[in-house]
């Protein structure tokens, strides 16, 4: 299944007079174009695990988000903003030369892919929302949930420390550390790519547009929501998400019902990283659905 | 009153089964309290230092570091690590400092020490002070049990699972203890510098011997220990103070006052494990208002 593999070519695209850093698997006409979660994120963790689909026929493509990786890191908060990210993703997508291309977005990626989706129709063969929403106002509702299943108390202490910004304490990360083994990743060793890209998160950019942690949304896209326009996404989707995924099934099937040509699966073993969680089952299934619509 | 890490007036070495047991001693006088910290495997501090001023409330107060545990020895001979052996330390302690009889204060383990030890010895005692004990573990595993419950179904299946996988070292899993550790052993934001001293030295051989690996999972040679039956034999007037969070609840409380003839029962509403440092005022209150009530003179 997937390993680490060298990328064939690493590019520097320049965006906005910053540069940004793009590595290349494989080559042809079938491109996968990889858009990672953080924000904030190096894109190792999505990119190291899709990258062998170069041995099955396909162009992989990931890219550091600006301010993230190997990309520059410009000190500037109003950079970090979904209309520039967007922009970001037109410019490495025409400076690669990549064509119509099979847009995998994940976690964040997938709201980035959706508003990129939105401005720059036909640039898409296929559209892969991975472990994504389409309405954070809804996410959010579902993230309380989880939450809520800490425990009364729980809640009330996290909620006393997120008012007196006391996020640090050891009693908020704890309860922090249990719902990411929970909700992000089940595996009780989390694999090197996802801690490389943990270790190295830009946490500036993850708290002006999300929040302090995965579970607490205060960013500039707190009230992000595109359902009501997703009808407008006609290319053939594919939605997927872990059936513990702190984005949960309830934002995956509300995607669904709006998309007029999408299919969804849920992984019953899986949070927010099926293709670390559930490898077997991730990697044919997205095949299957990529086999299915070459150009 | 407060604690304030007062230095002690005698320090005295016993030797104890061949072994060196450190006793501290603070002020002078017939009236003393003689202090047993909960643990086992703790070094005394932690109950030593808010308990130590009452020196100048006119008490001798006493505290020893249990074999093991601080500047005691700490024989690698887990044969020792037995309550039984650790009552008769408590008596040789009391006899080597010439004591007499005293108000024995047990908090935690110390509190099921401090039962032993009356039901063995109960003419030493003027009184009996039990703090944030029990006299019953099986129903304070039944309890603990309920607190951990309240995490969530999902937290209690992963922490049953990673104690039969034997894999306690997991984040999740010591992130779960780190939230019942805030929420029922102290409750304060800032845990006081003579309980992060009596923790950072924990003898672990000690406590893994005699209670478990953890406050929420007992397994060591103490988990089907019951004296309810037999507390009856202590007739010293007793106190029994408890947190309302406490980690030994409410309900180990009152099964306690319900066992013994003559005690009376102080819960404190915003504390867990230890109001000695989360509600002080009312703690010191409570107490001094007892042991003023049985002073010999």
């Amino acid at each position: 299944m997937w390993y680490e593999k060298e990328a064939d070519k690493v590019i520097t695209v320049p965006v906005d007079g910053h540069e940004v850093i793009a590595y290349s698997f494989g080559s042809g006409e079938e491109t996968l174009f990889c858009l990672n979660g953080g924000p904030g994120l190096p894109c190792d963790y999505v990119r190291d695990c899709h990258s062998w689909l170069a041995d099955r026929g396909y162009r992989v493509v990931a890219y550091d988000q600006l301010g993230c990786g190997r990309s520059d890191r410009p000190d500037d908060t109003s950079l970090w903003h979904i209309d520039r990210y967007i922009h970001e993703v037109e410019t490495v997508r025409n400076t690669l030369d990549l064509g119509k291309v099979h847009l995998l977005g994940q976690s964040w990626g997938t709201f980035l892919a959706t508003e990129y989706v939105l401005n720059y129709p036909d640039r898409i063969k296929t559209l892969i929302l991975a472990n994504g929403a389409g309405d954070i106002p809804h996410l959010v509702a579902e993230l309380n949930r989880l939450r809520a299943a800490l425990g009364s108390e729980t809640i009330q202490m996290m909620l006393r420390h997120e008012a007196e910004g006391t996020l640090d304490h050891p009693e908020y990360q704890a309860a922090i550390t249990i719902l990411n083994y929970r909700h992000v990743c089940r595996l009780d060793e989390w694999p090197a790519p996802v801690k490389r890209s943990l270790d190295d998160w830009n946490m500036a950019v993850y708290g002006t547009m999300q929040g302090p942690n995965e579970f607490t949304f205060t960013g500039n896209y707190k009230d992000w929501s595109r359902l009501a326009d997703m009808h407008k996404i006609t290319e053939p989707t594919l939605i997927l998400c872990g059936m513990h995924d702190e984005l949960t099934p309830a934002c995956s099937m509300r995607m669904h019902n709006e998309l007029p040509n999408s299919q969804i699966k849920v992984f019953k073993n899986s949070a927010h990283m099926p293709f670390y969680e559930e490898p077997q089952t991730y990697f044919p299934l997205l095949l299957n659905f990529l086999d299915a619509h070459r150009g | 009153m407060t604690f304030d890490e007062r230095e002690p007036d005698e320090t005295i070495e016993i030797e104890i089964d061949a072994h060196k047991v450190v006793a501290y001693s603070f002020g002078s006088g017939d009236e003393v309290l003689l202090c047993l910290n909960g643990g086992p495997g703790l070094p005394c501090d932690y109950l030593r230092e808010p308990h130590a001023p009452l020196a100048d409330k006119g008490y001798r107060v006493v505290a020893f570091d249990q074999l093991g545990c601080g500047r005691s020895d700490k024989p690698d001979n887990p044969s020792l690590w037995t309550i039984g052996r650790y009552v008769e330390e408590v008596e040789t302690v009391r006899q080597r400092l010439g004591l007499g009889k005293v108000h024995l204060l047990g908090h935690s383990w110390g509190g099921w020490l401090g039962i032993e030890y009356g039901i063995h010895y109960p003419d030493n005692l003027k009184t009996l002070i039990l703090e944030n004990t029990c006299g019953d573990m099986p129903h304070l595993i039944d309890e603990l049990n309920r607190l951990r419950a309240a995490l969530g179904s999902e937290t209690a299946k992963m922490m049953q699972r990673h104690e039969a996988e034997g894999t306690l070292d997991h984040p999740e899993y010591q992130a779960a203890i780190t939230l019942l550790s805030y929420r029922h052993v102290c409750r304060l934001d800032e845990w006081p510098a003579p309980v992060n001293r009596s923790l950072d030295d924990w003898n672990m051989d000690v406590y893994g011997t005699m209670q478990g690996p953890n406050e929420f999972l007992y397994v060591g040679n103490l988990k089907d220990w019951n004296r309810l039956a037999d507390m009856h034999r202590i007739t010293a007037p007793t106190l029994i103070t408890v947190g309302m969070h406490d980690e030994l609840p409410p309900s180990c409380a009152m099964r306690m006052q319900a066992a013994l003839p003559d005690a009376e029962l102080k819960v404190f509403k915003n504390s867990s494990h230890m109001p000695f440092y989360e509600q002080p005022g009312e703690y010191y209150e409570a107490l001094l208002a007892f042991l003023a009530r049985h002073r010999d003179s």
